[in-house]
């Protein structure tokens, strides 16, 4: 454990030269925060009966869109750039040698950014947010189980990160089948849109997704759109899933380390 | 000589774009996934829509065309101008020097620099985006669409513009190229619904300080039926290609003294 | 004739300070504190049709500042230079057609394309008739040897072919001057080799000045009539290369490995430089070497043993001395 824990540390060290970029990523959120929530201000003050219709009002609404731009902040960043450049320097045979788990690792990376994240980008946007736009927070049981659900959210994100920065050994092209991944997390999560809009059957199959435990059950328990019974069924769902695509990780993970021993390196 | 020029870059280009050609799987996946990406924005227009079908008086499909206009020039600006987010990298590793040292000016150079080929998914889905619409947009005719022509290049020129202007600071502070992230967030994000949504001062500052709204949001006007509701004036669904004449010329003068300041030369 | 004069060139640079603390860049946006230096600090020298001279100094001594200014990428801050009778910065795309740049480490070679396609590329820039194209680069595919991998894309050729590559754009347009910057750098010998006689044969036949900058000892003993040392910002030597290399660098080392040499019991030679176990002993001339190999034996336990060229920074030293810094 010691080693991975010193790699968290470490990582959250390095990261913490780029105070700058910190600094206009704040911004950037910010610009965001105020898009999203006029624009969602619009669609609701134009739509007649939706707070009825969809169960949320304007103000929930509001909150959502904003509080998925401050979510999208400690979500972990792909590694299937830095997985790929060692797929071409070829360094990845190195990495998979070393005496540690190749996916501990890279968990134990991702695990100091988001702490960082977490203390430089998520709090000074939520201190900036509450502060001019005052907005309805959980208490009690409904913010803790929120606080898992992040949690378990970021963990889907590393792992679906994970599986597709594996895909990058396999291609020798990374950055498109990235694109695509980010494009169906933002659309099937309910990152840009939550899923209650879209057409009925689309947000069937959508709730049975991984994607929709990253952003629409976290932020639909922090508004208070599952309360009671479907809180503690929306967290196993959420579990489940990770717990799933760990496995699948670690066939593919198992696979390739098979398949570079073969080649040789 | 202007016969030479456009020979030239064309020449420079065509290797530019042969370049990329090298790794053809990466080129398609490339351009397919940006693709996808401009086609994630029309949908999310389309979704909404479906639930709210009126936004502040636009419909579903002026709504889409409002956003494909901006992908059409966001993506002529990525495929031929994208150079101007890295010039900060191209004067620190030394390769901006060799833009002095040819017989050419330095902006053509520059231009002829780069070509990026993502740019085309992105003009792909845009125009895929603008046929969808305009298919549901009555009155069009070859005039109309010769207008269209010339409102996609003064967009893609406005944002030329806000992006070259952010990127020539390097030549004073020799760093500060990652400001652009916020330009990039702006135009992407205040492309997409009307102006009216936003607040007072946010109508203000993307049409007189950030003139970002010219680039979709008041050309599109011009080829709905219902022509109302323009705020501030009506003139304004009128005035994108003076707009982006004004920009660039003001532009090439930031450009010019940026690179005295750049050679020393006093500005 | 000269083809260039320098005088009293000077260019300033102005750094600012750097703030401490966090957001460093928004404060480095907002600060007025300039503090100004010259990098080039009243230079002045002339440089005669058909010369190959080496200018050389430490890192950050002004080479790649003066050598902007004579390319006409910077102006100078005050002093005034003309090449070929012209002032560069005033006439830039003119002087560019006088001039031809090599940046060692950067290629302007379009990198997965065949070598072939920058040619013809750079013949397009330059607006070379057909004729003089062809036949500049059918001589310079002769003389530079680049037949076999002319059709090869750039990014698989090797350090020297590039380098062969580089130069022969650099030359095509016909240039009166050529600015080399490091043109051996990281080229073994066989590749650095042919560049040496390569530049040695184009400056004889066509009269090419030549400028470069180098690291490399070896570049200089071999192709250079003439050292401009600078440092500084200020020219510290200005001669022949003979003159150089006889009163500073006539000298070579001998060069031994022995771990287990002790310094307080040492009664040997004395040691020049040690790096590890590398005891580094002076040879002013090469008919020490033998007796200096025996004397050594006799007292060291010698694990390995090799003559080294003396680096640039030791002639530097020993130029120091000489000026009496």
């Amino acid at each position: 454990m010691g080693k991975y824990a010193a790699y968290t540390i470490t990582t959250l060290k390095n990261t913490q030269v780029y105070k700058f970029d910190l600094l206009l990523r704040i911004m950037n959120s910010f610009i965001l925060v105020i898009a999203f929530r006029e624009i969602w201000k619009a669609i609701y003050a134009n739509g007649q009966g939706l707070a009825l219709s969809t169960g949320v009002t304007s103000q929930g609404m509001q909150t959502y869109a904003m509080l998925s731009v401050i979510l999208f902040a400690i979500m972990p960043p792909s590694i299937s750039y830095e997985i790929s450049d060692k797929v071409r320097d070829g360094s990845i045979v190195f990495d998979m040698q070393k005496p540690w788990d190749f996916e501990w690792m890279h968990f134990s990376k991702a695990a100091g950014v988001f702490v960082f994240n977490v203390v430089y980008a998520v709090i000074p946007q939520l201190i900036a947010v509450l502060l001019f736009f005052p907005i309805d927070y959980p208490a009690g049981m409904q913010a803790a189980a929120f606080a898992v659900s992040v949690l378990l959210a970021f963990l889907l994100s590393f792992l679906i990160n994970f599986i597709v920065g594996m895909l990058a050994i396999l291609f020798t092209e990374t950055w498109g089948i990235d694109m695509f991944k980010s494009v169906i997390i933002d659309i099937c999560s309910g990152a840009m849109i939550p899923l209650w809009f879209f057409p009925d059957a689309v947000s069937r199959v959508l709730l049975w997704l991984p994607f929709q435990g990253i952003f629409n059950i976290p932020l639909s328990l922090f508004i208070g759109k599952i309360t009671g019974a479907a809180v503690w069924e929306q967290l196993a769902f959420q579990a489940v899933w990770c717990l799933l695509l760990l496995l699948l990780s670690r066939m593919i993970l198992a696979w390739i380390e098979r398949k570079l021993v073969i080649s040789g390196g | 000589m202007i016969g030479r020029h456009i020979k030239l870059y064309l020449a420079m280009q065509s290797a530019n774009l042969r370049s990329h050609m090298a790794y053809p799987l990466n080129f398609a996946i490339g351009v397919l996934s940006i693709t996808f990406l401009g086609l994630s924005f029309i949908l999310v227009s389309w979704v909404i829509t479906q639930k709210v079908p009126v936004i502040d008086g636009w419909s579903t499909y002026e709504l889409i065309f409002m956003t494909s206009l901006w992908r059409t020039t966001h993506g002529i600006f990525i495929a031929f101008f994208v150079q101007s987010w890295f010039l900060e990298s191209l004067i620190r590793n030394g390769e901006f020097d060799r833009f002095l040292v040819r017989p050419l000016n330095p902006m053509f150079s520059f231009a002829a620099h780069n070509i990026q080929i993502y740019g085309f998914g992105d003009m792909l889905a845009g125009l895929i985006g603008l046929v969808a619409a305009m298919v549901h947009i009555p009155d069009w005719t070859l005039g109309k669409i010769a207008i269209l022509l010339v409102i996609v290049i003064s967009g893609a020129a406005i944002e030329w513009s806000l992006q070259m202007m952010i990127g020539c600071m390097v030549f004073w502070t020799l760093q500060g190229g990652a400001m652009r992230h916020i330009l990039d967030q702006l135009l992407a994000q205040f492309t997409r619904f009307p102006l009216s949504v936003y607040n007072g001062v946010l109508q203000v500052l993307l049409t007189f300080i950030l003139p970002v709204a010219f680039i979709s949001y008041y050309p599109s006007y011009f080829f709905f039926g219902d022509r109302s509701g323009v705020p501030f004036s009506p003139v304004l669904m009128y005035l994108t290609p003076l707009v982006a004449l004004l920009l660039v010329s003001v532009t090439y003068f930031v450009w010019t003294k940026g690179l005295n300041a750049y050679k020393g030369a006093g500005s | 004739m000269d083809i260039i004069v320098a005088d009293n060139l000077v260019r300033q640079f102005y750094t600012k300070e750097k703030p401490e603390g966090s957001f460093q860049l928004l404060k480095a946006l907002f600060s007025f504190k300039k503090q100004s230096k010259n990098v080039v600090d009243h230079v002045s020298f002339t440089v005669r049709k058909g010369d190959i001279v080496g200018y050389i100094g430490p890192n950050g001594a002004g080479k790649s500042t003066t050598i902007k200014m004579l390319a006409g990428v910077l102006v100078p801050t005050s002093g005034t230079v003309h090449v070929n009778g012209i002032e560069p910065h005033m006439n830039r795309k003119r002087h560019a057609g006088q001039i031809g740049v090599v940046f060692g480490q950067r290629t302007q070679l379009w990198w997965d394309l065949p070598l072939i396609e920058s040619f013809k590329l750079l013949g397009k820039i330059y607006d070379l008739p057909k004729e003089r194209f062809k036949h500049n680069l059918d001589m310079f595919t002769d003389i530079l040897d680049m037949s076999s991998f002319l059709s090869t894309p750039v990014r698989q050729l090797s350090l020297g072919q590039r380098m062969r590559g580089d130069i022969a754009a650099a030359l095509l347009h016909e240039p009166e001057i050529l600015f080399l910057d490091e043109p051996t750098i990281g080229l073994d010998i066989m590749a650095k080799e042919k560049i040496q006689s390569f530049l040695q044969e184009i400056n004889k036949e066509k009269e090419i000045t030549i400028i470069l900058t180098t690291h490399n000892m070896d570049d200089i003993e071999k192709l250079c009539h003439r050292v401009i040392f600078i440092d500084k910002g200020q020219i510290l030597f200005d001669g022949s290369t003979e003159i150089m290399t006889a009163e500073f660098g006539g000298f070579r080392y001998l060069v031994v490995d022995a771990p287990n040499w002790e310094e307080a019991a040492w009664n040997g030679p004395p040691v020049e430089r040690r790096e590890d176990s590398q005891l580094f002993f002076r040879i002013e001339d090469d008919k020490q070497v033998a007796s200096m190999i025996k004397q050594l034996s006799d007292l060291l336990d010698i694990h390995n043993l090799t003559v080294q060229e003396p680096k640039i920074e030791d002639v530097i030293k020993q130029l120091y001395q000489r000026i009496g810094h």
